[in-house]
Formats: C-alpha cells, sequence, structure tokens
C-alpha cells in the first residue's frame, strides 16, 4: 500500500511559453531564409521579363519601320512615270526614298495612301498631309517616334521600359546604267529631278539599300543594353536620265 | 494549462494578422501575373499582325465560372470573332479563323479581366486607322488592379496601375 501510495501523480504539461517562443524564433530563422530565397527568385523572374520586353519592343520597333521604309516612295500610278503616250511625271511621292527634314528626324518620306482612304480608291498623284511618314529619335522622351502622317508624331516604343540611345539610318545609293536604246517606246522623256545632275547623261537606275541602327538600354538597369540592325532594299527603284 | 491557452491564443493572434496580409500578396501576385502573360500576348499578337502583314485580333469574354481572352488572325473582315469560351484549341470553330493562343481564367481565382473593345491589330500600314485605345481592367475585386492598355494609332502595349490600386512595380496610369 505504501508503495502504492508513493507513485508520483501524472503531471500533464502543456507547451511552456519559452518553449513556444523559441520555437516561434527558429520558425522566423527558416521562414526568413526560405522568403529572401524566394524574393530573390521572384525579382529575378521580373528582371528577365523586362529583359524580354525591351528585346520585344525594340524588335517590334524595328520590323515596323523595316516594313514601312520599304514601301517608301509607293505611287500606284507609277506607270505614268514611263508611259510614253503622255508626258511623264515625276513621282510625286519623295522620290528619294528618304528626305532629311531637320534635327532629330532620322527618316521622313512620303507614301501614297489615297487607295486606302478615298471611298474612290483614286490617286490623286499629290501629296497630302496623311501621306507623310517617318521615324525620329525623341531625344528628350528617349523614345521612337512614328510620323503618321504631317507633323503628327506617336511614341513606338515605351519610354517607361526601354530608353532608346541611338537611331540611325544610312541610304546607300547603287546606280546600275541601263542599256541606252534610241527609237521608241523604250525612249522617254524625264522631266528633270535632282537626281538627274548624278546620272551623268546615262539612263541609270537607283537601287537604294537602307542601313538601319537601332540602340538601347532598359530603364531599370543601364546595363541592360540591346542594339538591333536592319538592311532593306527600297521596293520604289527610280529611274533618271 | 494557463500556459498552452496563452501559447494558443499567441498563435491565434499571429495567424489572424499573417492571413489577411498573406492573401492580398497572392492576390497581387494572380493580379501581376495575369496582367504580364496579357501584355506579352498583346506583344505577340501586335508583332504578328506586323511581320505577318494581316490583322490579327484580341477578344475577351466573360462568361460564367471564367474570364477568357483569345487571339487569333481572321481570313477578312466579315469573319466572325472566335469563342475562347469554347477552350484552348477549340475556340475558333466553325469561322474560319486562325487560333494563335486561348487563356483561361476560372473564376475561382477571384481575378477578372474585363476589356472595353475587341482589340485589332492592324498591319504597320494601317496604323492611321486605329485610333480607339483598349483598356483591359484586371482586377481581384478590391484594390488589387491594374490596367493593359494598347496606345491608339501604333497600339503599344504597356501595364499601368489605376488610381487607388496598391501593387507596386508597375508605373501610375
Amino acid at each position: 500500500m505504501l508503495a502504492l501510495r508513493r507513485l508520483p501523480r501524472p503531471v500533464v504539461r502543456g507547451l511552456s511559453i519559452v518553449e513556444l517562443l523559441v520555437g516561434i524564433a527558429v520558425g522566423m530563422f527558416v521562414l526568413a531564409g526560405a522568403t529572401m530565397v524566394t524574393a530573390n527568385q521572384m525579382s529575378d523572374n521580373r528582371k528577365l521579363l523586362l529583359e524580354a520586353q525591351i528585346q520585344q519592343d525594340m524588335r517590334a520597333a524595328m520590323d515596323i519601320i523595316v516594313r514601312d521604309v520599304r514601301r517608301s516612295g509607293y505611287w500606284s500610278n507609277a506607270y505614268k512615270s514611263v508611259t510614253p503616250a503622255s508626258l511623264p511625271q515625276t513621282n510625286p511621292y519623295s522620290s528619294a526614298g528618304i528626305l532629311p527634314l531637320g534635327v532629330g528626324v532620322a527618316l521622313a518620306y512620303t507614301t501614297s495612301r489615297d487607295e486606302d482612304s478615298s471611298p474612290a480608291h483614286a490617286e490623286t498623284d499629290a501629296v497630302e498631309a496623311n501621306e507623310w511618314n517617318g521615324f525620329q529619335l525623341n531625344s528628350s522622351s528617349n523614345a521612337i517616334e512614328v510620323q503618321l502622317g504631317n507633323g503628327n508624331f506617336q511614341q513606338l516604343t515605351d519610354p517607361s521600359v526601354v530608353k532608346i540611345t541611338q537611331l540611325t539610318a544610312t541610304v546607300n545609293t547603287t546606280p546600275i546604267n541601263l542599256p541606252v536604246c534610241a527609237a521608241p517606246p523604250c525612249a522617254m522623256t524625264l522631266p528633270p529631278n535632282a537626281l538627274n545632275a548624278a546620272c551623268g547623261g546615262q539612263s541609270r537606275l537607283m537601287v537604294r539599300t537602307v542601313d538601319l541602327r537601332m540602340d538601347g538600354e532598359a530603364v531599370h538597369d543601364a546595363n541592360v543594353k540591346r542594339s538591333i540592325v536592319s538592311t532593306v532594299r527600297l521596293r520604289n527603284d527610280q529611274v533618271c536620265q | 494549462m494557463i500556459e498552452l491557452l496563452v501559447g494558443v491564443a499567441i498563435l491565434a493572434i499571429l495567424l489572424a494578422v499573417g492571413v489577411p496580409s498573406l492573401r492580398e500578396w497572392l492576390m497581387s501576385q494572380r493580379v501581376s501575373a495575369i496582367a504580364s502573360e496579357l501584355l506579352s500576348d498583346l506583344q505577340f499578337a501586335r508583332s504578328e499582325a506586323i511581320s505577318r502583314n494581316e490583322e490579327i485580333f484580341v477578344v475577351f469574354k466573360v462568361a460564367s465560372g471564367q474570364t477568357c481572352y483569345s487571339v487569333h488572325s481572321s481570313v477578312d473582315w466579315a469573319n466572325a470573332e472566335c469563342d475562347c469560351t469554347l477552350g484552348a484549341g477549340s475556340a475558333c470553330n466553325g469561322t474560319g479563323n486562325r487560333e494563335l493562343k486561348t487563356v483561361t481564367i476560372e473564376s475561382g481565382l477571384g481575378v477578372t479581366v474585363t476589356a472595353n473593345q475587341v482589340q485589332m491589330f492592324t498591319r504597320a500600314a494601317e496604323f492611321q486607322k486605329s485610333n480607339s485605345p483598349l483598356t483591359v481592367l484586371i482586377s481581384d475585386g478590391g484594390t488589387k488592379r491594374l490596367n493593359v492598355l494598347a496606345s491608339a494609332y501604333v497600339q503599344r502595349p504597356s501595364v499601368c496601375v489605376p488610381s487607388g490600386s496598391t501593387i507596386p512595380g508597375f508605373k501610375p496610369c
């Protein structure tokens, strides 16, 4: 009986405050480490996303420029410049393909849009306000702008994501001598234009290419730099005589 | 016994503080993830339109149980829009259009996507024709909101935070 009475009473002990606090503290350390890893991964992921966005933004801008420059000087009545039946006309749409238009404008040219805009789809043989095109680098916003109609510039790249540092366009002209033929219908009288002097009295086909270069860097990190180089062969060759 | 109760009370307080902020964080992550995906899809649609030289459409739909959008090309102007509620792979069934991508956001996520128009990405030569900007609102119904925009004319996509929303890392609208 004595031995039975001496049995210790079973003690119910809960989680003591100290144990809990220590537990929470250890948990916090583990959690802090895990959070740091996750946060790093997320910021890396975001950086990667932004870099992809820069690449995509610049590529899209370059694609737009290339496509648009390629059809510069488009004239739906191009036959009028060679037809022997009537007096041949000069292409009213920037015959040089690219016109320098003052400081800051990398490219400017005109393209016929008469077929698109007028209900009668009639070519007017004249440059209207909506037929001015071109691209420029705005040096204050560091964005490339596209000209949609005379003097109306719209941002083509996002200045909050990519800072464009350079946009250049170089026009290369390769003259190809055409065979001289005296008899009609080949013989034609072209009206005088600026390039005629360069032709030296010889019928020539002026084949033009434009070398484009675009440099940009990320707004969030100036170390992320991208550049795109592209060459466009203009579709509208010019014949001069 | 008292210690146990105090311990449970402390745990309960910690959880009560932690869970709502975790939920907020989760929602802002969901909203920004959907916005990023939509942004890259719009960029994809725009570069497709430019490089293929054809119109590319992005059609948004709100249906029961989901909101969704579909990126597709159109054979001609008269063709019907694709229906993204039919699911990826069959959204363009019966229209003759070519489906490029379909994204479905289940309503269980608690995020809705609403757009002000069917977005048409035009060919580069027809920029002058497109003069109505796209505004898409991605919202959890509370303070976690983001706008995905496509500007007029050049149709350049971007993301911004509308006023009253609290998602860090994006420029304000």
